[in-house]
């Protein structure tokens, strides 16, 4: 029990004394008389001298010097530290007025050189040295002062740059007002400062407590040279056990350099400046019509979510969705403006089927790296089953008598029909192209028939030659028609008028010239056989006979015709024309 | 060898009750009862067939409807419409079932010439049209044959320039058919979407950019296929590839 308690004490004190070694020099004032003393202490915190070198004094004369030593217990923070301080103080005296410097002294910690910093007095020539005890009307002003700083100089539009306010003081404060001015071309963000934690800082060689009393989050809305004037801040200073002082102080003005952004800013960009995450969840990815599906996309990161414009969700046809729940929460601390912003869209499918939803984008610049940056949602596939509302919540461009219809019901089916098969036109069809063309085909054969058969009758006696043959058998039917009327004369008369008009039809025997020498030469011309020509004459003969001496039998009467149709079929054939 | 011949009196049965007539009756009996699948199935059943008529395809797509199957009801009653353009129901209920399709196209409104022109087209079928057109290229044939073979004062020029206006107004007609034709049966196919969805790509391809989104029930343009997709066109001049599979060429 008594080694772990041990243990626990070591380690804490080890842990306690585990500071870094500081080395500085400070006055108990800068201004004096020309016969002034100053008391300057060179201190050493938590460290071990291993050479020590003190100022050159050059323009000082030492009165007195000493060295002490102590321990203190103080309390940083939620800390107790234990600091060993070293002191080694100097009274000295000007040799002459002006601007001095006390030069720095040197010392050597666990092998490290260190220095202070050199401290600039300033003595006056007037021979009285100040009361050094304060009195109301001569407040010593100067040792307190309040400093506006940034954190950056030099900054892109929108992009935050804190802005804080640092009380200097040597004196007691009871309270102070905050500093005010006018922050023309920013949005600012003020940081609430409760408790100010105060430090000890020591500048030319007076040390001070300071605090930093006011941050603001400024974001600049336009480029080019911004200016922040000066502050005004009250400070009541404890004067003595009982009353206050009020000073009235100014803070240094600033001025910052506001660099557009860039211009290829993509279309999401919506002015976020500074460095954002995306983190998206859905609540399924299959829901039945009308089934709500919930999108919840939250962005996170240092920027000003109240000027970021919201994301653009982008639906397909069949979706509703109801305006996105939003929540923030934003942080201050650290002095940056971070947070996040969460969005919770509900989303209604209103039609089945298997929908895409397209990534949502967001940009943002981030001056880190000057470029702007786009983040993404994946893209999620939705299939939404079930069956949509009748003509549903998406009827968009149709005219009232559309509305009206759509309250009406489809009309019954019919009992009727007639059928056809195949295409069911005949258009195109070889059925149609015979029909149409056909009747045209037949009147262009008939056109062509009509005009060879009129080239033809142009010449009466080509066409007596054509039809010789048809008009002797008609003759010959007359002569049957004769002997039929017993009229015995018209009987041989015909079958002679035969004879004699086929050769002179056939063969083109002037009227004049037909006799039956002149058939003979037509005959023999034409190259028919002489024994045909012989039958020819006989047929002729026997009818010339008849007229006189006429010839008795009906069956010789038959043979006579059926010879004069014999003679004339064989001469037709036989003709050469 | 049970099983086969069970299945061949069964599809003897089927043969014997396949009369487009019986299944007609049987489908619309089934629709009466509002039996919508079975009527369905009996309308198919006769359009496996090759026999055809408005009505069939009207009292299908009235089932369809009736099921709530927008993307079959449209198809049929677009083919129902191209059988008969003038029939008044059918005509309204495919207005009806185009109001509930989700995608709204703006037809383009027709010139007033050529809505006059369209209705003129369509007071007769086609095939009225054209046997009209080849009654007049008979009577060409007849005034054509008065012309050749008859001498006659009157009758010569009568039938030479009566045979004239005839042939002219027979190619008129054939045109006018085929004007007539091309109202139901565009040059360029038509199609409807039957998928609840498709996305229509940029280019043949399945990992291509998806261009729009266009919902079951819609018509739309067939103007190219390579491979499996369909270059289709919307009334609005938007273009984009398809998969077959999600229409039905009309």
């Amino acid at each position: 029990m008594k080694v772990w308690w041990t243990i626990v004490f070591l380690s804490l004190a080890a842990w306690m004394w585990a500071q870094e070694a500081t080395f500085y020099a400070e006055v108990d004032k800068n201004a004096v008389a020309k016969d002034g003393v100053i008391r300057l202490d060179i201190v050493i915190e938590n460290g071990d001298m291993q050479s020590y070198e003190a100022p050159a004094f050059t323009d000082f004369d030492v009165l007195r010097t000493s060295q002490g030593q102590s321990t203190n217990i103080t309390i940083r923070g939620n800390q107790q530290v234990m600091v060993r301080r070293i002191t080694r103080s100097y009274l000295i005296r000007p040799r002459k007025t002006g601007q001095l410097t006390i030069e720095p002294a040197k010392v050597r910690i666990e092998g490290q050189l260190l220095e202070t910093d050199p401290i600039t007095v300033t003595v006056s020539g007037s021979g009285s040295n100040p009361s050094p005890s304060p009195s109301p009307n001569n407040l010593p002003k100067k040792n307190i002062f309040v400093r506006a700083f940034v954190n950056k100089t030099s900054a892109y539009v929108g992009e935050q740059v804190l802005l804080s306010y640092k009380l200097y003081t040597g004196q007691n404060i009871a309270s102070y007002n905050e500093p005010t001015t006018t922050y023309a071309g920013f949005w600012k963000e003020d940081i609430a400062i409760k408790n100010p934690s105060v430090k000890r800082e020591v500048i030319n060689g007076i040390a001070y407590r300071t605090a930093i009393v006011k941050q603001v989050i400024l974001f600049p809305q336009q480029s080019g040279t911004l200016d922040i004037p000066a502050a005004d801040m009250t400070v009541d200073v404890e004067y003595n056990f009982f009353s206050t002082r009020r000073i009235e102080l100014k803070t240094n003005a600033l001025s910052l350099d506001i660099q557009p952004l860039p211009n290829n800013a993509p279309a999401s960009f919506t002015g976020a400046v500074g460095d954002l995450s995306l983190t998206t969840t859905i609540s399924g990815d299959s829901a039945a019509v009308d089934e709500p599906i919930t999108l919840r996309m939250t962005l996170k990161g240092r920027t000003n979510f109240d000027l970021l414009g919201d994301p653009v969700l982008t639906l397909p046809n069949g979706f509703e969705v109801y305006d996105p729940k939003i929540s923030a929460n934003t942080s201050k601390s650290g002095g940056v403006l971070s947070g996040s912003k969460t969005y919770e869209y509900l989303i209604i499918p209103r039609q089945p089927g298997t929908y895409k939803l397209d990534p949502i984008s967001v940009s943002y610049f981030d001056p880190k790296t000057e470029a702007y940056q786009t983040l993404n949602t994946p893209e999620y596939t939705f299939t939404i089953t079930g069956s949509g509302a009748q003509g549903g919540g998406n009827v968009i461009g149709i005219n009232k008598e559309d509305i009206e219809l759509l309250g009406e019901d489809i009309r019954y089916i019919k009992t009727e029909t007639d059928w056809t098969r195949g295409s069911g036109t005949i258009l195109g069809t070889p059925l149609f192209w015979t029909l149409s063309a056909g009747p045209l085909a037949a009147w262009f054969i008939l056109f062509l028939f009509v005009r060879w058969r009129d080239n033809r009758e142009v010449d009466p006696l080509a066409q007596k030659q054509r039809k010789a043959l048809a008009a002797a058998q008609k003759q010959l039917r007359l002569a049957e028609k004769a002997r039929k009327e017993g009229d015995n004369k018209g009987f041989f008369d015909h079958i002679r008028l035969a004879l004699w008009h086929y050769a002179r039809d056939r063969f083109v025997i002037p009227q004049h010239e037909l006799n039956k020498d002149t058939i003979t030469a037509a005959l023999q011309e034409q190259e028919v056989a002489t024994s045909l020509i012989e039958q020819y004459h006989q047929v002729l003969d026997t009818c010339d006979m008849a007229l006189y001496a006429p010839i008795g039998g009906s069956e010789a009467k038959d043979q006579l015709v059926a010879d004069a149709k014999q003679v004339l079929q064989d001469i037709q054939t036989a003709a050469k024309a | 060898m049970k099983w086969l011949l069970t299945i061949g009196a069964i599809m003897a049965l089927v043969v014997a009750v396949a009369q487009p007539n019986d299944l007609f009756e049987q489908g619309n009996t089934a629709y009466a009862n509002e039996e919508w699948a079975t009527a369905i199935e009996h309308y198919e059943a006769i359009l496996d067939t090759d026999y055809r008529s408005a009505s069939i395809h009207f009292n299908l797509a009235n089932a369809y409807y009736q099921i709530g199957d927008l993307g079959q009801a449209i198809l049929h009653y677009e083919r129902a419409w191209q059988l008969d353009p003038t029939d008044e129901d059918i005509i309204f209920n495919k207005k009806l079932a185009n109001l509930q399709i989700i995608d709204k196209v703006e037809p383009k409104e027709p010139t007033f010439i050529g809505a006059w022109w369209q209705s003129f087209l369509l007071t007769a079928s086609t095939n009225v049209w054209a046997f009209t057109a080849v009654l007049f290229f008979f009577l060409t044939l007849g005034l054509g044959t008065v012309f050749l073979l008859v001498k006659h004062p009157f009758w010569r020029p009568f039938s030479f320039f009566g045979g004239l206006s005839t042939l002219v107004i027979a190619l008129l007609l054939t045109f006018i058919a085929h004007q007539r034709y091309g109202v139901t049966y565009p040059g360029t196919p038509e199609a409807i979407i039957m998928a609840p969805n498709v996305y229509v790509k940029s280019a043949p391809k399945a990992g291509s950019t998806d261009l729009f989104i266009l919902h079951e029930g819609l018509k739309v343009t067939v103007q190219e296929q390579e491979g499996d997709w369909l270059r289709i066109g919307v009334e609005n001049d938007k273009q984009g590839w398809v998969k077959a599979a999600d229409l039905a060429i009309i």
